[in-house]
């Protein structure tokens, strides 16, 4: 295993087990390695597993077997515990219904991020960012009033306003049309080129990964092809 | 932060608030009204002995301290027979009363003597007791029943006249003539509970023991110990029924914000879900419901005494004869029950809210 990658998995497998002793396995050994400041993105139809390694990498389920390190974390062994303190440090997550808190505006949606990390502090750095997102003029409006690009743009705010090393995005553009699409892809191509952060992108659309200039890993029946594509 | 996402929750559904809210403010009512309605009567009751102004009360032989009398089993005559034997006693008199019903009581009086015990008697309107269908009532009792002096009021089946309204918190709210009351009630030369003024109320005790060895059947109390035996009794025999009470109140406030946060638990199972990809661990969930209870409860618990004093000006106008005492101490407790009841309730649902697992809750529509 390479330890200079952020992101490695070796041999991962993740079986469920269903109702009445069945059990369905969704990764059959995938092997993966991401380093630092990398776009990647991964490819594949439904029920390729794809969503399962995002669930596994952002520390949201176990591995059933396999080796898992994110962020210089062995999730391997973590406790429930351990992963939660994972996904509030080290792990930011874009998802693709936006997933903003109804209750609350979109500056609040980003701020509680903060709390929960017990971030108490004001990033200067961080309102910049806003400005590129072209939401600083939407945060006191709650979801419900925001487009469906501001939504997510906002929701890509909150992914990194704790700065985590890892941002994991389960298909960001899946409820877009087009012109947001390209606005949001557009948003993340920047964080990765100029800010330096490292993405893992999952998506059906190989037209975004190729917007985005990741490094493209195809997915099937559990398994992450050998064919990379640039 | 918490706290405000608390609050846009709450106002998010305002309708299932307002019922969580109004359950643990009916928690709160019930608990200071049953409470009340027991403390206001006996404290009442008690406000009433100690306006008679006498030292030394002798009940009948068969009676206790917690009984409450409507027979006359004490010969007249004992009265005479102890004023002449003890010269402690300043001043002997007795009573012969019997219940209307409604919480009211009709006394016989030796008006005279009565009136010397109390040490006065302020009149509001009219004058002493002089013929044999005459009445006093006092002040409360002629605003429930709207009577003036001059008016006919129909007791024991005769018709009285009101002859004068005094202030209240001398015995009784009606008064006739003690003749009378014998009369109508067949009590000739009885009395149910005998009154005896000192000269010396610091003497009561020694006074009591000297009466005991004349009337060793006859429970004699210094008029403080009655009150406080009494009051003891009626504590402990309404202590059931108000126990009771409470746990009916409990319970709707217990299942009531249960079935609330559960509700709302299940609805925000999403929100949870993204609560937690985000990092937030069980008990920054668990705390999240115990502060929407906490608010409820606090909420409720302060429209809890709005509705318990409404309940008590409204009895107060309505049914005067109850009186009701909301008390310091029971406004903590039934705030402490409340949110004690409250947050056992809510401990369910914040459980399941801080074990959901989060991809179940994140596909949760």
């Amino acid at each position: 295993m390479v330890h200079d990658s952020i992101i490695e998995v070796e041999g991962l497998t993740k079986v469920y087990r269903m109702g009445g002793g069945v059990e369905v396995p969704a990764l059959r050994g995938v092997d993966l390695s991401a380093k630092a400041g990398e776009f990647v993105a991964i490819l594949g139809p439904s029920g390729s597993g794809k969503s399962s390694l995002f669930h596994i990498i952002g520390g949201l389920t176990p591995p059933s077997t396999g080796c898992v390190r994110v962020a210089g974390h062995d999730l391997t062994s973590m406790t429930d515990r351990e992963r939660t303190a994972l996904r509030r440090h080290s792990v930011g997550f874009i998802f693709q219904r936006f997933n903003l808190l109804p209750t609350l505006s979109a500056a609040e949606n980003i701020e509680i991020a903060k709390h929960i990390s017990g971030n108490r502090q004001t990033d200067a750095r961080f309102k910049n960012l806003l400005s590129l997102l072209g939401i600083e003029h939407r945060l006191h409006h709650k979801p419900h009033a925001l487009s469906g690009g501001e939504q997510q743009r906002v929701a890509i705010a909150r992914a990194i306003v704790n700065r985590p090393p890892i941002l994991l995005a389960d298909e960001p553009t899946g409820n877009l049309d087009s012109q947001n699409s390209k606005a949001v892809l557009s948003t993340l191509k920047t964080l990765n080129e100029e800010l330096g952060q490292t993405i893992l992108m999952i998506t059906h659309n190989a037209e975004a990964a190729t917007f985005c200039g990741a490094r493209t890993l195809h997915m099937l029946d559990g398994r992450i092809l050998a064919k990379e594509s640039q | 932060m918490i706290n405000k996402m608390v609050a846009r929750n709450l106002t998010h559904r305002p309708i299932r608030t307002v019922l969580s809210v109004l359950a643990v403010a009916v928690e709160v009512t019930m608990i200071l009204m049953i409470v009340g309605i027991s403390e206001g009567l006996l404290s009442e009751s008690q406000r009433r002995s100690r306006g008679v102004g006498a030292d030394i009360v002798i009940r009948p032989s068969t009676s206790s301290a917690a009984q409450s009398l409507g027979t006359a089993d004490i010969s007249q005559k004992l009265l005479e027979r102890l004023a002449e034997t003890f010269p402690e006693i300043k001043i002997a008199t007795g009573t012969a009363l019997t219940t209307l019903g409604n919480l009211q009581t009709i006394t016989g009086v030796d008006w005279e003597r009565f009136v010397e015990m109390a040490e006065g008697v302020h009149y509001f309107d009219g004058g002493p007791l002089k013929d044999r269908y005459d009445a006093i009532v006092d002040e409360v009792y002629a605003r429930y029943k709207k009577v003036s002096v001059g008016d006919t009021i129909n007791l024991l089946n005769h018709d009285f006249r009101v002859v004068a309204i005094v202030e209240s918190g001398k015995m009784s709210r009606i008064f006739i003539k003690l003749e009378t009351m014998q009369e109508l009630m067949g009590w000739h030369g009885r009395l149910s509970q005998l009154y005896l003024k000192l000269h010396n109320p610091a003497a009561a005790t020694a006074t009591i023991a000297k009466i005991k060895a004349l009337l060793p059947s006859y429970p004699i109390y210094a008029m403080e110990d009655l009150l406080s035996q009494a009051a003891a009794n009626l504590r402990s025999m309404s202590a059931q029924s108000i126990n009771v009470i409470i746990g009916i109140a409990v319970t709707i406030g217990f299942l009531v914000v249960m079935l609330s946060m559960y509700t709302s638990v299940l609805e925000r199972t999403r929100e949870i879900g993204i609560l937690k990809s985000m990092g937030a661990s069980k008990t920054y969930i668990t705390r999240i419901v115990m502060r929407e209870t906490l608010a409820i409860c606090i909420v409720g618990i302060v429209f809890g005494y709005l509705f318990a004093y409404s309940a008590k000006v409204a009895i107060e106008i309505f049914f005067p004869l109850i009186a009701v005492l909301i008390l310091p101490s029971w406004m903590f407790w039934g705030a402490f029950i409340a949110i004690v009841s409250s947050l056992v309730g809510s401990l369910y649902p914040a459980t399941k809210a801080a074990q959901q697992d989060p991809i179940e809750a994140l596909a949760y529509d």
